[in-house]
Parts: C-alpha cells; sequence; structure tokens
C-alpha cells in the first residue's frame, strides 16, 4: 500500500485570496459590505493567534520538558497584521491607536488610552468552496504605531499590527474567534465570481 | 468538468465566443476571443501564466477597449470555476493588456491578455 493520497475534501477547503479586514462581520449572516470593508491592503493580511507557555516541569529533576500535566497557558498573543494603502482618517486613527482630533480637523496621538480606543476588527477571507474563514480580533489596539513608506513613482504604504486585549471584565476571554463558514452559508456577494456558461455543451467543446 | 472545459467556459463568460489557440475554425468571424491552454496542479506553489486574444475587425479600437475593460473587471478577485475533483482560478496579470495589429489588415484589432491561473486540483 503507498500512502500517497488526499482526502479530495481538501479541495473545498483551502483559503484563497487576500481577503479584507472589515468593522463589522455577522457569521451568522456572512454577507461583504463594502462600507464595512477598514481599508485596502497590499501584500495579503497576517492573523496571529501564538500562546506562551511556563513548564513547572522544566526544572524538576528527572522530569522530562513538556510533560503535559505540568504545562501551563500563561496567555495568548492574538495579532493582525497588514499593510494600508490608502489614506483616511479613519486609517490613520487605526494605526495611531489613541487619539484625538483638533479643532482644524488635525488628528493628535494622546497619551493616554480609553477604553473607546479598543475596536473591535474582522479579518473574512474566501475558502475554494465559496465559504469563508472569518476571525474576530477583540479589543484591538494598533501597536505597531504609524510608519508612512513611500517611492518614487511608487505607492506610500502603511504597516498595521493591531493587538487584541483581554478585559479584566471576564480575563478568561481570549481577544480571538475563528468561524469556517461553509460556502452555501455565503451571501453571493464574494468578489470571486464563478463562470456561468451551461454546462451541456460537450459537442461544441469537444470537450 | 475537466480543467480544459472550465477555461472553456471561463473565457465563453465574456460575451464573446472563445476558441482554444489551436481551433479557430476557418469560417469564424470576428470578434471572439482565442486563448491558451495550459493545465497544473496544487503542487505548485506559484500560479501559472496564461495568454488570450481579443480579436476584433474595426477601424477603431473603442469595441475592443471596452470589451478589454469588461473582462479586467470580471477578473477581479479571480473567476472561479469548479472541475471534476477541484477548482481553477483565473485571474488577470500584469501587464493586463498590449495592443497588436496585423501588417497584412490594419483593420485587425488584438489585444494580447496576460491572465494566470491558480490550480486547486489534484
Amino acid at each position: 500500500m503507498k500512502f500517497d493520497k488526499v482526502n479530495p475534501e481538501i479541495f473545498k477547503e483551502i483559503q484563497v485570496n487576500a481577503g479584507v479586514v472589515m468593522k463589522e462581520f455577522d457569521p451568522i449572516n456572512p454577507t461583504l459590505t463594502t462600507e464595512n470593508i477598514v481599508c485596502a491592503t497590499t501584500g495579503g493580511i497576517t492573523v496571529n493567534c501564538t500562546p506562551t507557555f511556563t513548564d513547572y516541569g522544566s526544572d524538576i529533576d528527572n522530569v522530562p520538558d513538556n510533560t503535559m500535566e505540568l504545562k501551563r497557558v500563561d496567555g495568548y498573543t492574538c495579532e493582525m497584521s497588514f499593510t494600508v494603502l490608502n489614506m483616511t482618517e479613519e486609517t490613520v486613527k487605526m494605526t495611531l491607536g489613541a487619539t484625538d482630533t483638533l479643532d482644524d480637523g488635525g488628528i493628535i496621538c494622546r497619551p493616554t488610552l480609553d477604553p473607546a480606543d479598543f475596536k473591535d476588527f474582522w479579518y473574512v477571507g474566501d475558502l475554494s468552496d465559496g465559504g469563508c474563514i472569518a476571525v474576530l480580533l477583540k479589543n484591538a489596539l494598533s501597536t505597531a504605531g504609524f510608519s508612512l513608506k513611500t517611492t518614487k513613482k511608487g505607492k506610500g504604504t502603511v504597516g498595521v499590527t493591531l493587538t487584541g486585549h483581554v478585559s479584566i471584565s471576564d480575563p478568561d476571554v481570549i481577544p480571538m474567534e475563528f468561524y469556517i463558514i461553509k460556502g452555501d452559508a455565503v451571501d453571493g456577494t464574494s468578489t470571486t465570481t464563478t463562470a456561468t456558461p451551461e454546462d451541456d455543451d460537450e459537442e461544441e467543446t469537444g470537450y | 468538468m475537466s480543467i480544459e472545459k472550465a477555461l472553456y467556459q471561463i473565457y465563453n463568460s465574456f460575451g464573446l465566443t472563445a476558441y482554444e489557440e489551436n481551433s479557430v475554425p476557418v469560417e469564424a468571424k470576428m470578434p471572439y476571443i482565442t486563448y491558451e491552454v495550459a493545465t497544473d496542479n496544487i503542487d505548485t506553489e506559484n500560479n501559472i501564466a496564461l495568454v488570450a486574444d481579443l480579436w476584433y475587425k474595426s477601424d477603431s479600437w473603442s469595441s475592443i477597449n471596452a470589451k478589454a475593460d469588461e473582462i479586467s473587471r470580471a477578473l477581479i478577485g479571480g473567476i472561479k470555476k469548479a472541475t471534476d475533483d477541484g477548482f481553477i482560478i483565473l485571474y488577470r496579470s500584469s501587464p493586463f493588456s498590449q495592443n497588436m495589429i496585423d501588417d497584412s489588415d490594419q483593420s485587425i484589432k488584438r489585444k494580447h491578455l496576460n491572465l494566470e491561473c491558480m490550480f486547486i486540483t489534484p
């Protein structure tokens, strides 16, 4: 026997295209509305959810490292990173994090944080079956600051890293949720379109 | 359906008859599309470059320009087609289109389209 096959179902489960960052998204009634897209991105979007552990067995004699009964989760670093192309007040404020608006409409950083500075963001990306993967980053704040990179004859970009935060009111809730939504549950407004000519044309095509 | 048939269906969804580039009937009348067929599979990391051509017989570039623009917009985000056991997704590539002429007949207007295809197939 040769172990060289794949489950054919995987071809429906592959994530394709860059996806979008959204302000709001309902995983129960998944729909893309352009007003909810936060910004234009380039180079794709990265979503990370990385646990940190303490191994209480690491300094105990005769106990191997990574003994599962002695391992504890310290926390999770939940982040969403992307590069923004379009410069708007909204994208600049998102990138800076804690901001105030000046009387003349200017934007200035604030040296203190306000709970309202922490916002939820969604990453939503296509799956090959027409469905999507959706990731909610809760209580997110930009932690990499604002850095505009320009090039001669090119487009200026701003790198953004949003970090999710736990709330003291519910410290056991990790600030990232994941949804896999099957193709038949998604509203037909996906940007990946499907060609529609009839299938019954065997004679014409010769295929 | 086969990958070849999926490509046929995608190219024939743009409002013109599309022929595989080696199978254009003698009696075919412009405007039409000719397209290259190349296939691959999920093992490939990168998308495969494909080309297609728009063929118009006209003294003006306006109609062929409009059709190229229409196809370009239709390809935003990719056009996906299911095959027997997977999917292909056709995207526009860069530069998307280039004008070309026929030296023997200046009324033949041609746009060379650069595309790329992702093969999510075994």
